[in-house]
């Protein structure tokens, strides 16, 4: 979506246009969802927290005062939706060990193969810390600049790169160990 | 060497897969469908603290009379001495006039006393 046409659907959303603000989730829910599915490893809790994140944006939306790009909002928002449902899955499964494994299944329309790969994947970023896996999620999903990750995350550029070189090196190391097994 | 490059296309492929998932059909539907229960459970949050804090106000303003020392009972100021109209104003002149009389009988005797006295006074000069 272009700036002009995303800050001319903002202001008609203001204004109470509902066909503004659904053009607005249309183009960025993919994005939104992808984060939080690889984020949270559930596609029914990614969808959930997409959702959120839609909701929040809309709540907000008189306070969006257009000094950034919409999509990096909804990054940081879906970041910080992510990790506080990871938080609170912690609680939950740190109180009932009994709890269900979160499911990775991404689609029927995605073949067995692809969604292997992408449960791996999504099971190696799953045991990464979470500034590793934020700044790798943005990076190498989403193909977001070193400049657009600092303000996202807002962090240094300097401190994206040693954060980024730091966590390929240990998705390797967990994605060789996998292997082996 | 070739290892590393390997590693990094099986990398690129997951990648490559993950990127492709999308959210399940209706997503904007069930976004809507969402937006219209929080605005509704905003504003049965909004009454219900409205309706709670009149509730307290109702229950505590009571206590909060009872809790606070009564206020004095209003002082009781006494009517201003004197004529309050024509009538007691001529009784009170009356006895005021009662009570000149009874001194000007001591004050005769008294003048009578001091001109007695005087007299002899003057007398003796």
């Amino acid at each position: 979506m272009k700036v002009d046409n995303e800050r001319e659907l903002i202001e008609q959303a203001k204004e109470g246009s509902e066909g503004a603000f659904t053009a607005i989730v249309t183009a960025n829910k993919q994005r939104v969802f992808r984060i939080c599915l690889s984020l949270l490893r559930d596609a029914r809790e990614a969808d959930e927290a997409a959702q959120d994140v839609f909701v929040k944006l809309y709540e907000s939306l008189e306070r969006f005062r257009g000094e950034s790009r919409i999509s990096t909002w909804l990054y940081r928002v879906a970041l910080n939706e992510c990790a506080s449902r990871r938080r609170g899955r912690a609680k939950l499964t740190a109180s009932d060990d009994a709890g269900d494994p979160p499911d990775s299944k991404i689609g029927p329309d995605v073949a067995l193969e692809q969604r292997e790969a992408v449960d791996l994947l999504h099971r190696a970023l799953d045991q990464m810390d979470e500034p590793f896996r934020e700044v790798l999620v943005l990076r190498e999903l989403e193909e977001r600049t070193y400049e657009e990750i600092a303000v996202i995350l807002e962090i240094s550029i300097g401190t994206v790169e040693s954060r980024l070189f730091r966590a390929r090196q240990k998705l390797r190391e967990i994605l060789g160990k996998a292997e082996v097994r | 060497m070739n290892s590393e490059s390997e590693n990094d296309t099986d990398e690129e492929k997951m990648w490559s897969a993950a990127r492709g998932a999308a959210p399940p059909k209706e997503f904007e539907s069930r976004v809507w469908t969402r937006i219209r229960q929080t605005r509704s459970a905003s504003r049965w949050m909004t009454a219900v603290w409205a309706l709670a804090a009149a509730a307290i106000l109702l229950v505590a303003l009571p206590l909060f009379k009872h809790t606070v020392a009564p206020a004095p009972a209003p002082i009781s100021v006494p009517e201003p001495a004197g004529p309050a109209d024509n009538e007691s104003i001529e009784m009170t002149a009356a006895a005021i006039l009662f009570d000149w009389d009874t001194r000007e009988y001591e004050d005769v005797l008294n003048v009578l006393d001091d001109e007695s006295e005087s007299n002899f006074e003057g007398g003796s000069t």
